[in-house]
Order: structure tokens, then C-alpha cells, then sequence
């Protein structure tokens, strides 16, 4: 076997597996770099094997299909790569070498799932990605980041373990188990379905994203933000395109984070509700499934890992540097961060879809294809739904971490800029941001449907003048509210999501099932022993040294009865012949 | 951990702060004055060429400058509205969450890592007493036992 087959036989991603896990033997700061290094190399990999290039396995009597890429895997891999690169940057200077391990295993896992074949290796990656993923956010070593990371991970690997349930009835059903389109008709795609929903943070199915990310470290959560939930925009693309039902989830994941966002203290956790939000118009567009829609869902996830993880960098940074994201504490820092804001505002911007910024030239891909349809009322959440986004991710993120009123964290913690590789990576992704916003061709010709994608024009004069009437009306309404008082100030506290329903009702109704539990416990200990204490007295009546059965006899009764039981045989005897 | 637990005056802050032009409360309202004419021009583009929408509400004149107000406001005054029902104090869940925290061991490491301690369940109300005490209630004296002091064992690279 040459050095070319072993190229060809390992799955993408597998580098960065590898790599990651060698990471651990190397000294600091070698393992640092190294981190920077090995996207490179897993992507030189990727990009060398062949187009349409297949490589199976035979497993026992199946065959694995351990690696199929096509341009739909070849979109998502490129972008992987690209936020496993900046994330490395990002957190070039952490010493904690679990951070790099997990990292770099997480984004390999990540980049294998997109070449996975079959449902088997899908599952396999799957799982991988869960189990690495956790320790980003146990890294942080607090007592409260060991319990979320307890809580993402029993999520995560539920998941895993719906999508194999699922796998193994569709292989019984149908004796293969390739990845390809489905339609909901059964128990097995369903269980698929629910466990591509569970990542993609489907309403109700949500709650770990926001309850996880915000808890990770610094560096962390921008790894995390990347890979997990657009892994399963993957799956749901390769999998669930055109499933109508997608489209209602998609509306309501686009418009209930908003609100949440709106009043949400912590920064992170506001990110995460947005990132929830933008997940919705992927999910829109695969609902809708034409060429033009799944390119604009293919082109969102695109960007919107580059200018999430942006965002996710400026907050980790001010969080690196002041020790807290919440809004009621921070304020003011555009003064000792100045070019933390400078970049805050990039990803803000593209997150807004402002013309020549990446969100505009990806959404709007969407947002045509539904009105193509002739959806309206998906078209009209949609857009409700975008001048939701200006608000919590294009004004909030920025304005309550660097402007607003300063409460002073500035002084008390005496905040520098953040170090150059956090700049660096954050310089990186704006590049990126504005690139992509300027030259859309880059980003089209990297599309599933490459026709589909040449005959899309972003900068019409009615979508950047509408678009642009849309994000400026929503800062002056952001404006006015502010100036009337009406905005929701920034109070320390929480908002009850889904998960009061597991870390507040099932905490409460065990307890009450416990209690009544050893309440009927009690009662019926209690009745046994006044029951048994009663039968020992009435035993020891009959049987005690003085009972009625317990005390001796004399001879002659013995003998009377003895007589009187064999006079008594004798006459059954004749009877009974 | 906090070297100045005190917040600061005022009169600290203006010591080493020179003013800059966002702090003139002039310019904030030029700012926002700036805004609305930019408002009123893009409403006012439509006039000026040929609009292509799919819906007959697309070609209304500003209806996405209209939509994208009143979704604003909405979506504010509601999401206001919604803290009546879902806004809950930051120690919220930790009365359950102490549940775990006996079962669940903390990595020594912490320590090692610069976290000065570990609260434990029972520490936890004088920390979150603290004028200071940060991000995480239960993440103590240390900023939140986070990134910034130590939390992750980080430290700039040189």
C-alpha cells in the first residue's frame, strides 16, 4: 500500500483525530502551533481526494461507506476547516492542553461525519463528536460547568442513541443503510429525523444549546459554536430536503429565540439564542428544498459559522479579559478594546445581513426561494424575524459589551486589549466576512447547485434597498425605545426556558414521588410492625412456655387423645371404602 | 482575587480617562438624528426605481421600513412583557443543582489551575453577597474561576 491509497483510505478529518490526539505528547508551545498547522494539513487532504471520490469498507457482511464527497460534503468540510483554523488561532496562548485534545478532535469528528456514506459512520462520527465536545465545556472547572457538561452530554449522546435505534430499524426494514434523501413513512426515519432535530436545536429540542455554550471557557464555546448544530444542518440537508414539515419548525426556531435574546443579561447566552435563530432559516430552507433554497441554506451555514464564531471570539475575549459576559456588568469597553469592537461590529453587521457584509448575500438566497414559493406568512416570519436578529445580535451584542453606560469593570479589572492570536482570529474571520459580502462569487462557486447558484444576484437594487429600510428602521425603533426608557434594562437573572422542565419540574416531581414514596413506606412499615407485634403476643399466648399448645401435657390426656384420633381413623376408614 | 473591591468614583474614572467624542451627550443625539435621515432616504429610494417583489405588499411604498419598525417594537415591548413569566433570580436552579454537587467531584486540578477555591454549596451565599462576585455565582472569589485570572490554566502567549 503506497502512501497514495493511505490518503485515499483515510476519511476526512482523520488528521485532525489523529493529529489532536498525538497533540497530547508534545511540549508547549509546540502543541499550540501544532494546532495551527493541522486544519491546514486535514484540509490539504480533504481537497486532494478526488470529485464524487467513494472508499467502502466491508465490515462483517456490511458494507461501511466510510467516506462519499460531494459538493454538499465538500461545502460543509471547506467551512469546518476554516472555523477549526480560526478557533485554533483564537486560543493559541491556553495552556490547557484538554482544550486543544478535544478541540481538535471535535472539529475532526465533525469533518469525518460530512464524509460519512452510510448511517453507521454517520453515527460513529456522531457520537465522537458529542464525546469530545464535552470536555470544552468541563474545561472550564467549576462546579456548575461539571454539571452542564453532565446535562450536554446525557443530550448529546441521547441523540446519538435515537439516531442508531433508527439506523438499525432502517437497515431491518430495508437491508442498507446508504445516506440519502428519506421521507418520514416510519418509526426508523422518524427516530433519524428526531435525532438530526435534538443538534439542530429544533424547538423544545433546544435548551442544551443555550444552557451549554454560554458555560464553556472562553476559547471553548467559539469551537463549540461551529460545529455541532451545523453538522446537523448537514445531515438535515443530505437527508430531510424538502420535508415540508421542516418549514414550521424553521419559523418558529427563527422567531421564539428573538424574544429571549431581547431580554437575555447574559452575552453569551444572547449569542446562543441568536445562534438558535439563525439555525431557523437553514432549517427554512432545506424545508423548502428547491435548488436555490438548499443553496441558500448550504451559503448560510457558510457564514454564519464565520461570523457566529466572530462574534463568539469578541465576547470571549472581553470575557478573557473583564472575567464576565453579562450586559449588567460590562459597558464602556470600546475605549480599552478597541479593536475587540471593531471586530464585534463586522460580525455584527454580517449577522444583520447588511449589504456587503456575508449575511446579506446567504439569507437573502433563502428568503428569495421562499417567496418563489409563495409562502407568505414563512416569508413574513422570516422577515420579523430579521429585524429581530439587528436587534439582539447587530445592536445588543455591541452596544452592551462596549458602549451603553459603563459600570465600571473597565477601572476594577484595569481591561486590556485582548492578545494578538485573539486578534489575529478575529481579523481573519471579518476579512472573511466582508470578502464574502463583496465577492459572493467565492462563496457561489462552492455551492451544491452550482447553475442555481450562477443565476443568483444578491445586490438588485430593490433587495438592498429593502433590506437596508428594514435594519435601519430596527435601529431607530432600537433608538427610540432606548431614549423613551422603554428598552428592557440589563438586570442580573435568568430566564426559565425548556430546561426548567428537567432541572426544575423532574427535579421536584421525584422528589415528590420520593416523598410520597417513603410516606406510603412509613404507613405500611408501621401497619406491619403493629400487626407483627400483635401476632408475636398471640403466638406466644398459644405457644409460650404457659400458651395452650406450648405447655406440657400429661400422659393419660396424651394417650386419651391418641385413642380418640385412631377411633376416628378407624370409622373414616370404612367410609372412605 | 479583586484588587479593587471598592467601585470606582467618578472623579477615578475622569482622572485617567480623557473624554472622547462618544461621551458628549451632543453627539449621541447627532448620532441618532443622523439615523433618522438615513431612515427617511431609504424609505424615499422606492420612488426611485423599479421594484421586483413576489407578494403585492412587497411594491406598497416603504413597507419594509414599516415592517421592520413595528416588528422592532414589538418584538421589544413583548419580549419586556415575557420577563414577567420568565425572568427568575441568577441563583435560580442551584437548590436542585446542590443535589449534584455532592455527587459530583471536582477535578483537583482547579486548584492547581489558579482558582483560589472551589466554593462549596455551603460558601455559596457569602460569595454571591460579594459586591464583586462574578459571572457564575458559584464560580467564587476567582472572576468567575474563569479565563481571564486562570480559570483554564490560559495565559497569553509571549
Amino acid at each position: 500500500m503506497t502512501f497514495g491509497d493511505l490518503m485515499l483510505a483515510l476519511p476526512p478529518g482523520w488528521p485532525l483525530i489523529l493529529g489532536g490526539l498525538l497533540l497530547a505528547l508534545l511540549r508547549r508551545p509546540a502543541f499550540a502551533y501544532a494546532t495551527l498547522a493541522l486544519p491546514i494539513l486535514s484540509y490539504w487532504h480533504f481537497s486532494s481526494l478526488p470529485d464524487a471520490y467513494t472508499y467502502d469498507l466491508d465490515l462483517f457482511w456490511y458494507k461501511l461507506e466510510l467516506i462519499k464527497v460531494d459538493r454538499l460534503s465538500r461545502i460543509f468540510g471547506l467551512v469546518f476547516h476554516i472555523a477549526a483554523l480560526l478557533g485554533a488561532l483564537f486560543a493559541l496562548h491556553v495552556r490547557d492542553r484538554v482544550q486543544h485534545v478535544s478541540a481538535m478532535v471535535y472539529a475532526g469528528a465533525t469533518i469525518a461525519a460530512t464524509a460519512a456514506g452510510d448511517l453507521i459512520s454517520l453515527f460513529i462520527f456522531w457520537e465522537m463528536t458529542a464525546i469530545s465536545s464535552v470536555f470544552l465545556i468541563w474545561a472550564r472547572r467549576t462546579p456548575r460547568a461539571v454539571r452542564t457538561g453532565l446535562r450536554y452530554l446525557v443530550i448529546q449522546v441521547g441523540s446519538g442513541v435515537l439516531l442508531l435505534s433508527g439506523t438499525l430499524l432502517y437497515l431491518a426494514e430495508n437491508g442498507e443503510m446508504t445516506l440519502k434523501a428519506f421521507t418520514l413513512d416510519g418509526p426508523a426515519t422518524w427516530l433519524i429525523f428526531l435525532a438530526f432535530g435534538i443538534k439542530a436545536a429544533f424547538p423544545l429540542l433546544h435548551n442544551w444549546l443555550q444552557d451549554a455554550y454560554p458555560e464553556s471557557t472562553a476559547t471553548g464555546t467559539v469551537f463549540l459554536s461551529g460545529f455541532t448544530t451545523k453538522l446537523a444542518i448537514y445531515a438535515l440537508a443530505r437527508c430531510f430536503p424538502g420535508t415540508e414539515l421542516l418549514i414550521p419548525i424553521g419559523v418558529v426556531m427563527t422567531l421564539f429565540p428573538i424574544f429571549y435574546a431581547e431580554i437575555e443579561n447574559d452575552l453569551r447566552k444572547v449569542l446562543a439564542y441568536s445562534l438558535n435563530n439563525q439555525l431557523g432559516y437553514m432549517v427554512v430552507g432545506i424545508g423548502i428544498g428547491t435548488e436555490l433554497a438548499l443553496n441558500g441554506a448550504a451559503a448560510h451555514a457558510f457564514v454564519h459559522i464565520i461570523y457566529k464564531g466572530l462574534l463568539f471570539m469578541a465576547m470571549g475575549a472581553v470575557l478573557y479579559r473583564t472575567g464576565t459576559t453579562r450586559a449588567s456588568e460590562l459597558g464602556g469597553l470600546y475605549k480599552a478594546m478597541p479593536w475587540t469592537t471593531a471586530f464585534c461590529i463586522v460580525g455584527a453587521v454580517s449577522i444583520s445581513a447588511f449589504p456587503l457584509f456575508s449575511g446579506f448575500v446567504a439569507k437573502g438566497m433563502i428568503l428569495t426561494a421562499v417567496a418563489e414559493e409563495h409562502r407568505t406568512l414563512t416569508f413574513l416570519g422570516l422577515l420579523f424575524a430579521s429585524a429581530g436578529v439587528m436587534h439582539h445580535s447587530g445592536i445588543k451584542i455591541p452596544y452592551f459589551a462596549f458602549f451603553a453606560h459603563d459600570h465600571g469593570i473597565r477601572h476594577r479589572r484595569k481591561v486590556r486589549e485582548a492578545p494578538w492570536n485573539m486578534l489575529g482570529a478575529m481579523a481573519l474571520a471579518s476579512a472573511l466576512c466582508i470578502g464574502i459580502g463583496v465577492l459572493p462569487g467565492l462563496l457561489y462557486v462552492q455551492l451544491p447547485f452550482s447553475l442555481a447558484a450562477a443565476e443568483y444576484l444578491p445586490y438588485t437594487a430593490t433587495h438592498v434597498v429593502t433590506q437596508l429600510q428594514l435594519l435601519l428602521l430596527a435601529a431607530l425603533a432600537f433608538a427610540v425605545l432606548m431614549r423613551m426608557g422603554l428598552y428592557p434594562d440589563e438586570v442580573r437573572s435568568i430566564n426559565v426556558d425548556s430546561d426548567w422542565t428537567y432541572r426544575k419540574v423532574a427535579p421536584a416531581v421525584l422528589r415528590g414521588l420520593e416523598r410520597g414514596f417513603m410516606a406510603t413506606r412509613g404507613a405500611v412499615e408501621r401497619s406491619v410492625s403493629v400487626l407483627r407485634i400483635r401476632m408475636m403476643g398471640q403466638f406466644g399466648h398459644l405457644y409460650g412456655p404457659r400458651g395452650w399448645l406450648g405447655s406440657p401435657w400429661s400422659t393419660g390426656e396424651t394417650a386419651l387423645w391418641s385413642a380418640i384420633l385412631l377411633v376416628a381413623y378407624l370409622v373414616l376408614s370404612y367410609y372412605v371404602d | 482575587m479583586n484588587d479593587a473591591p471598592s467601585h470606582p468614583t467618578p472623579a477615578d474614572a475622569a482622572a485617567d480617562d480623557p473624554p472622547r467624542w462618544l461621551d458628549d451627550p451632543d453627539n449621541q443625539h447627532r448620532i441618532v438624528i443622523g439615523l433618522a435621515i438615513a431612515c427617511v432616504l431609504v424609505t424615499v429610494a422606492d420612488l426611485f426605481y423599479a421594484k421586483h417583489g413576489h407578494f403585492g405588499f412587497e411594491h406598497w411604498l416603504g413597507f419594509h421600513a414599516l415592517y421592520g419598525f413595528v416588528a422592532s417594537v414589538i418584538i421589544v415591548l413583548g419580549a419586556k412583557q415575557l420577563r414577567r413569566v420568565l425572568m427568575r433570580p441568577e441563583d435560580y436552579y442551584d437548590g436542585v443543582d446542590e443535589v449534584y454537587d455532592r455527587t459530583v467531584d471536582v477535578p483537583a486540578r482547579t486548584e492547581r489551575a489558579g482558582v483560589s477555591r472551589v466554593p462549596r454549596a455551603r460558601d455559596r451565599a457569602s460569595d454571591d453577597a460579594a459586591p464583586d462576585g462574578d459571572d457564575a455565582p458559584n464560580g467564587g472569589d476567582a472572576p468567575n474561576g474563569d479565563d481571564a485570572a486562570s480559570g483554564d490554566g490560559t495565559e497569553e502567549a509571549s
